[in-house]
């Protein structure tokens, strides 16, 4: 990446503190945090609240903030605990501050641009109190940023627009919903089915839309809510956000599927005591088949491996279109199943099929080849170069089976 | 319903919209809710671009822009009057929005803005 700083940034003008907190903005940083704002649909005299946390990135909540405040926004910097604190202070796992969930009453905008700065361990944040006030009683959009790192924000994956992701996931939510039923199969030998309800598709592939609601920006990734899913499905990486003793096995988790129960978790995967552990200590929807979601996003990629924590680089690989995950507990979306679970298990180089035929073709979003895809694709620059996907990196997904 | 309850719909939500926050918060949108009160289509809000309108009985635009409110005319009342929040309410299962276009939550923004007038109203009366 080159490194041509931005014009500007040297503001001797802001006192000595602005010019070396803003040194390291350069021209690709700053595009990747205008893409954020943008389809954040920031504008003149919105409040926005960036919730970063303790130990980020300078640049990268100083880019946010920038880009922002070109738009005419007034922007105010939270920096709360992360994830990194958490393990260190173990008794501090819940709700943000309470200074923190008043705040968020004034914003009109919430940017969570922190790593896990506003998690609560072992619950779905969206669904606390404090964020329900913020969204529907003050009408805050939240925005999860996924450009946590400077890696990722200057990276195409920060700076293609959103607008071809949503004409991506346009196209693929268009097939499913004409679809009856979803079939998922892997060369480790995962083979899973489920019916189809084209109420219960969610994710990130859309535009923001109206004052409450909430996105993660980039993004890129289609959810379903499986119905009567049945199958075996060989699970070869746990997400890094449920704090699994390991994120990439070298062996699979089995799960067996029988009309959207896990009636069977075993194998020798690293995490199999682990996962059977949590189903035990859950609720009783905690073996529900919540979600079935891949990635959509071209550019979307494990920046930042093998040096940055697991958490940044695992997020750009959930949108990868050769990734899919399963949810063990809460439904998203329509799914309607509550539960304190929702434990995502990943598979790789996947072929998902929509009533036979092919939408993923061993982790090749077929999309990335239509006609009209790429048409639309050029109005933003090189077809093949925008909608070309990069290898995964070597020593991630990594499963063998005996 | 009774009259008298719509009157109250009624003008709250037309309160509602005079307000800055409320023209803030709707300046780009279009959208209605229509308002089932006891199984009947009583009155519809309309949003449109800034402005907020109240119209009685069933909302005669375009039904792809339109959301659905359900509820019971003693919870309504609840809700105008400031003495239950809709959140509440539809944990309660006695209110419940069919959005449309990710909707829902800016009628809660609306009904908190009301709600706080109609707080301020009780107590200046007190006062």
């Amino acid at each position: 990446m080159t490194e041509k700083l931005v014009l500007g940034a040297s503001l001797e003008d802001e006192g000595s503190g602005a010019v070396s907190q803003m040194k390291g903005v350069t021209l690709e940083l700053l595009q990747g945090a205008r893409n954020l704002i943008k389809y954040a649909r920031i504008k003149e005299q919105m409040e926005v609240a960036i919730v970063a946390s303790r130990g980020q990135d300078d640049d990268v909540i100083n880019a946010i903030v920038i880009a922002a405040e070109e738009m005419g926004a007034h922007v105010t910097v939270i920096r709360a605990r992360g994830r990194t604190e958490r393990y260190d202070f173990p008794g501090l796992l819940e709700d943000p501050s309470r200074v923190v969930q008043k705040a968020l009453t004034g914003a009109d905008v919430i940017i969570e641009a922190g790593i896990r700065s506003m998690y609560a361990l072992g619950g779905r944040y969206m669904d606390r109190e404090y964020m329900k006030i913020a969204r529907s009683e003050y009408g805050a959009f939240l925005i999860r940023s996924e450009l946590l790192s400077k890696e990722t924000m200057s990276s195409e994956f920060g700076r293609l627009p959103c607008d071809v992701v949503y004409e991506i996931g346009r196209r693929v939510v268009s097939m499913i919903e004409q679809g009856k039923t979803a079939r998922v199969t892997t060369a480790l030998g995962t083979d899973i089915s489920f019916n189809l309800n084209p109420r219960g598709i969610m994710g990130s592939f859309r535009p923001l839309n109206m004052p409450g609601d909430m996105l993660a920006i980039p993004g890129g990734r289609v959810g379903l809510n499986p119905e009567h899913g049945y199958g075996i499905l060989y699970a070869e990486a746990i997400a890094a956000s449920q704090d699994p003793p390991r994120v990439f096995m070298t062996k699979p988790i089995k799960i067996v599927w029988d009309d959207n129960w896990a009636v069977e978790i075993s194998g020798e995967g690293e995490c199999t005591e682990w996962l059977v552990q949590m189903m035990e200590t859950g609720d009783r929807n905690s073996r529900w088949w919540g979600e079935c979601m891949f990635g959509i996003h071209p550019k979307s990629n494990a920046f930042g491996y093998p040096s940055a924590p697991v958490e940044v680089y695992f997020t750009g690989i959930h949108s990868r279109p050769d990734t899919l995950h399963n949810a063990l507990g809460h439904s998203s979306g329509a799914g309607g199943v509550v539960s304190n679970r929702h434990i995502d298990s990943f598979v790789h180089n996947q072929t998902v099929y929509i009533d036979g035929d092919k939408l993923i073709d061993n982790g090749h979003l077929v999309v990335l080849d239509d006609p009209g895809m790429r048409e639309f694709a050029s109005r933003y620059g090189d077809p093949d170069q925008l909608l070309r996907m990069s290898p995964m990196p070597e020593g991630l997904f990594k499963c063998r089976r005996d | 319903m009774e009259q008298e309850l719509m009157k109250v719909a009624s003008d709250l939500f037309v309160r509602i919209g005079k307000t800055e926050e409320c023209r803030r918060k709707i300046d780009d949108y279009e959208h209605t809710y229509q308002f089932e009160v006891d199984g009947k289509p009583e009155f519809y809000v309309e949003l449109n671009r800034g402005r907020l309108k109240v119209g009685s009985g069933e909302y005669p635009g375009e039904y792809t822009k339109v959301s659905l409110v359900k509820t019971d005319s003693g919870t309504l009342r609840a809700i105008l009057k400031g003495k239950l929040r809709p959140l509440d309410a539809s944990t309660q299962g006695k209110w419940v929005i069919r959005a449309r276009n990710y909707s829902g939550e800016l009628l809660y923004t609306l009904l908190r803005i009301g709600r706080e007038m109609v707080i301020e109203d009780l107590l200046a009366a007190q006062a």
